[in-house]
């Protein structure tokens, strides 16, 4: 179908794109003990983009006999549409050689997930007894197809791999509730997970009061996900930059936070969740520094964006079917520092250290402010993590803060969603209570 | 269709089957500053299966209805390898019905080049208000829906449905320092909510420059009022998630702590589900399991009465399905899920009678935003000022409030007389299901000692 729609379209534009996604989905289900459901989730959708009378046309459609509809809608919108500034891309020359399809993955079966997803829930059970666990597992394969009217014809092939797993534990009225998880395009040892769990479960039994102060906090890769990455990820957008509305985007080429930061945008890690060897726009991708020693180094673009900005594209076009590339991150890498996390808690007084929020990013997350409850988190006194606190907010402002942070540690995690990010202190956030 | 459905519902060994088709058509329209981003139209097909075997559930979803049959048997399968139990739903009366919107003014008979002008114009109020606006986004869809939905009970509901949502955020900056403001206003019945909102929206791009030059609140214990838009989403937030019984039913830990019967405030804390209300995309006739929806009193006079089911919540905890399991679109199975939730106005108690007796305090206006871990939850105000000796005083900025549902509930001491529904719906997000239309409201309240995040 998706040479029947390029041929369609060629007749009634000067230009025009198809995108094909096709995807299988199976997720199993385990909730309070045990498991609930299995399901399998097929996915077939075409989106079309044409350029006609210099004007972008877009329509999507998941009909199985939509063509003839999707040509109609795009030169429908085509009429209004915004200027194309820019060309549709020809065949690249070559394409990075990264790793995203595990046939290991590809073949998982339902029973076998069942069978690991069970696996977990006992791991977690036979430390926490009392808890009521739940866990979410699945795999996914599909195919993303790009074809346009300057000779592009690209396919790749993907496989997904992802477990959650959470715990409740209630006591009177206290809820102690834990999260974590894990994915990429290969399977990975589900010890991970388990104890990630079974560690925090341990450690948030007890609770303890603190005071409301400025205090030292270390985010976890996960509280640092969860916290103050969306400012982040809003601050290098090319779309956001072009119109002047990140702190960052005055600031290429200049010195912007603490010189041991340096975050990468990258594509090309072998079986990373967010790697693919093309962007959504037929332009390879690649590891291209955003912050390098502190310094500003690059905005991430879709071929739009570029244009209007007088910069290249950098292979960061997104889309799901139903819109239009915008630019969109292939994975993020934060560089590890030189200190031993346990070496980083030993350092610090009085201090929170900081796991899963909750409505952190509620706010002005494009001005760098969070705020959120702080829903998991441990406090620190004399060097040592002595338990849990509760009713707690912290707030700051990422980017403030990262002119001057304190320690980073020596190693970079992997999360989920192809994030790489290692432990680091802030020197001094507030932290309210009652 | 009907035919092609029943058909497929035939001899399928399982304990319960059912089939949802969904037909969809929307168009968007968006605008960066002056400059349009993108302007689409959408068609979507779709369809899914859903089957329990012994208390087990199996669920297809597709693009295509070409050998539904082998769906239906694939759904079957799955439910029968997750199976061990009995499977448990409380019966409800098989409907037969065709429900249709009840349409003011047609999204679908305004041109697409009305609708791009009215984009156009909203961006232009928010840029001619000065230098200090960087930019703007508008952004405006509707979505046209034909749904069929069809049981093994016999049920056959034929909906058509349609959402207007218009967003319209100003972003103002200087130097470093940038702040945000945003409006939205959502429809079921009627493109007229998107016309006539010029002097909103100058409004709210007004408040965003002044923001520039408010101070950050400091981070503490306050007493906060919440105007009726936040008092909404506190109902929502604060309690009715933790009412959602799909997280009860089989936890017993947590149905000893929800036991009906327990006092979570004062005689005056009433709060409410399944409000008919003209417009919101929390209305609705009948939930995605094709049981009739209700009102439902989760607190009444201060105490645990009722919560939110689906039809196996409810048969597990042997009480009445309240018709509040929804799915996003066909992609997904029902979970439990709010409608239209509320604060109950008091009769007598204005705003003024609120804060003549607060010396120092935050008066809070609408959220950009929420969450709940249960226990646990926040808000982040779009607006907020200081209140001082019993007046609201100056503007501050970057308000997140948080609350324990087990103790900030107590902490309300006063409810206002004036409930509002505000234009403006919300999406919500539960199980990677978001945004689903939900409606909430409230009257002014106060809550003594709420914790606030900030320098």
């Amino acid at each position: 179908m998706i040479n029947k729609i390029l041929e369609m379209a060629a007749r009634v534009a000067q230009d025009a794109e198809v995108f094909e996604v096709m995807s299988e989905e199976t997720p199993v289900e385990f909730e309070n003990n045990k498991l609930k459901s299995a399901s399998t989730r097929s996915i077939k959708g075409y989106a079309l983009r044409i350029i006609k009378d210099g004007k972008i046309g877009f329509s999507s459609t998941t009909k199985p006999d939509g063509a003839a509809d999707l040509v109609e809608h795009a030169v429908e919108t085509a009429q209004f549409g915004q200027e194309a500034n820019f060309e549709l891309p020809s065949q690249p020359a070559a394409l990075p050689s990264v790793k995203v399809y595990d046939e290991e993955v590809a073949k998982i079966s339902v029973e076998q997930l069942v069978e690991t997803g069970q696996a977990v829930l006992d791991g977690i059970r036979q430390a926490e007894p009392g808890a009521q666990v739940a866990v979410g597992i699945e795999k996914a394969y599909g195919t993303h197809r790009l074809v346009n009217t300057k000779g592009l014809d690209v396919e790749s092939k993907g496989t997904y791999y992802g477990i959650g797993a959470s715990l409740e534990l209630i006591q009177g009225t206290d809820m102690l509730q834990i999260w974590d998880g894990l994915d990429s395009r290969s399977k990975f040892d589900i010890i991970e997970v388990i104890n990630a769990v079974k560690e925090k479960a341990a450690r948030g039994k007890n609770i303890v009061p603190i005071d409301t102060r400025t205090m030292p906090v270390i985010f976890t890769p996960k509280g640092f996900e969860m916290t103050l990455s969306l400012p982040f990820y809003i601050a290098f957008s090319g779309k956001e930059v072009l119109q002047g509305v990140t702190p960052v985007s005055d600031k290429l080429g200049k010195q912007a936070m603490d010189p041991r930061i340096s975050i990468y945008d990258d594509g090309i890690i072998d079986y990373s969740t967010a790697s693919r060897p093309f962007d959504d726009e037929g332009l390879p991708t690649n590891r291209m520094p955003l912050i390098e020693n502190g310094v500003v180094k690059n905005f991430i673009y879709d071929l739009a964006t570029a244009a209007k900005a007088g910069a290249k594209p950098t292979g960061n076009g997104q889309r799901g079917l139903g819109s239009l590339p915008n630019p969109g991150y292939n994975g993020m890498v934060i560089q590890a520092g030189d200190t031993a996390l346990e070496d980083i808690i030993k350092g610090v007084e009085y201090g929170l250290l900081v796991d899963q929020t909750l409505g952190a990013w509620a706010g002005n997350a494009r001005g760098g402010d969070f705020s959120g409850n702080v829903h998991y988190g441990l406090k620190i006194e004399n060097g040592e993590l002595v338990g849990r606190v509760k009713d707690v907010m912290v707030a700051g402002n990422v980017f403030e803060g990262l002119k001057n942070i304190g320690t980073i540690e020596n190693v970079s995690h992997r999360q989920s969603g192809g994030r790489w990010i290692p432990h680091i202190l802030f020197s001094g956030l507030s932290v309210a209570t009652r | 269709m009907r035919n092609l459905i029943n058909d497929a519902l035939k001899d399928h060994g399982a304990d319960y089957v059912e089939i949802r088709v969904e037909e969809s058509d929307r168009t968007a329209v968006s605008y960066r500053g002056r400059e349009l981003d993108s302007i689409s139209r959408l068609s979507g097909f779709g369809g899914n299966v859903r089957a329990a075997v012994n208390g087990g559930w199996g669920f297809v979803s597709f693009n295509t209805l070409d050998n539904l049959k082998d769906k239906v048997k694939l759904a079957v399968l799955q439910a029968k390898l997750v199976g061990k139990e009995k499977t448990q739903l409380a019966p409800v009366p098989p409907v037969v019905d065709e429900v249709r919107p009840v349409i003011v003014k047609d999204p679908r008979t305004v041109s697409l080049s009305d609708k791009k002008q009215l984009v156009e114009e909203y961006a232009e109020v928010m840029l001619s208000l000065g230098d200090k606006i960087q930019t703007c986004f508008v952004n405006y869809s509707d979505t046209w829906n034909k749904i069929y939905y069809a049981n093994t009970d016999g049920a056959w509901i034929d909906s058509e449905r349609v959402y207007v949502v218009g967003s319209t955020q100003a972003v103002a900056r200087m130097g470093d320092d940038i702040q945000q403001n945003t409006s939205s206003v959502s429809s079921t019945r009627d493109y007229g909510i998107f016309e006539d909102r010029h002097e909103d929206i100058r409004k709210m791009g007004e408040a965003a420059i002044e923001m520039l030059s408010a101070p950050k609140v400091k981070g503490g214990s306050y007493t906060v009022i919440v105007d009726p838009s936040l008092a909404g989403i506190f109902a929502h937030e604060a309690f009715g998630h933790l009412s959602e019984a799909d997280d009860m039913a089989e936890n017993q830990q947590m149905r000893d702590l929800m036991v009906l019967g327990r006092r979570f405030g004062g005689k005056h804390l009433n709060i409410l589900d399944g409000a008919d209300v003209l417009g919101s995309g929390g209305t609705l006739k009948y939930d995605d399991e094709g049981v009739a929806k209700k009102p439902t009193y989760l607190v009444k006079e201060g105490v645990l009465v009722g919560r939110l089911h689906s039809r196996e919540s409810a048969a597990k905890m042997g009480e009445e399905p309240t018709g509040n399991a929804r799915a996003l679109n066909y992609t997904f199975p029902p979970i439990v899920r709010m409608t239209n939730t509320y604060v109950a106005p008091s009769k007598d108690v204005t705003l003024e009678d609120m804060l003549s007796d607060v010396d120092e305090g935050l008066y809070v206006i609408d959220s950009l935003g929420g969450q709940t871990s249960g226990e646990m939850f926040t808000f982040s105000a779009r607006e907020a000022f200081m209140i001082r000796k019993g007046k609201i005083a100056e503007r501050v900025r970057g308000v997140n409030l948080t609350g324990n549902v087990f103790t900030t509930l107590e902490n309300i001491d006063s409810i206002g007389n004036d409930i509002v529904w505000p234009k403006k719906g919300g999406g919500c997000g539960k199980g990677g299901q978001a945004p689903l239309p939900v409606g909430f409201a409230g009257p002014h309240f106060r809550i003594r000692n709420c914790v606030v995040g900030g320098k």
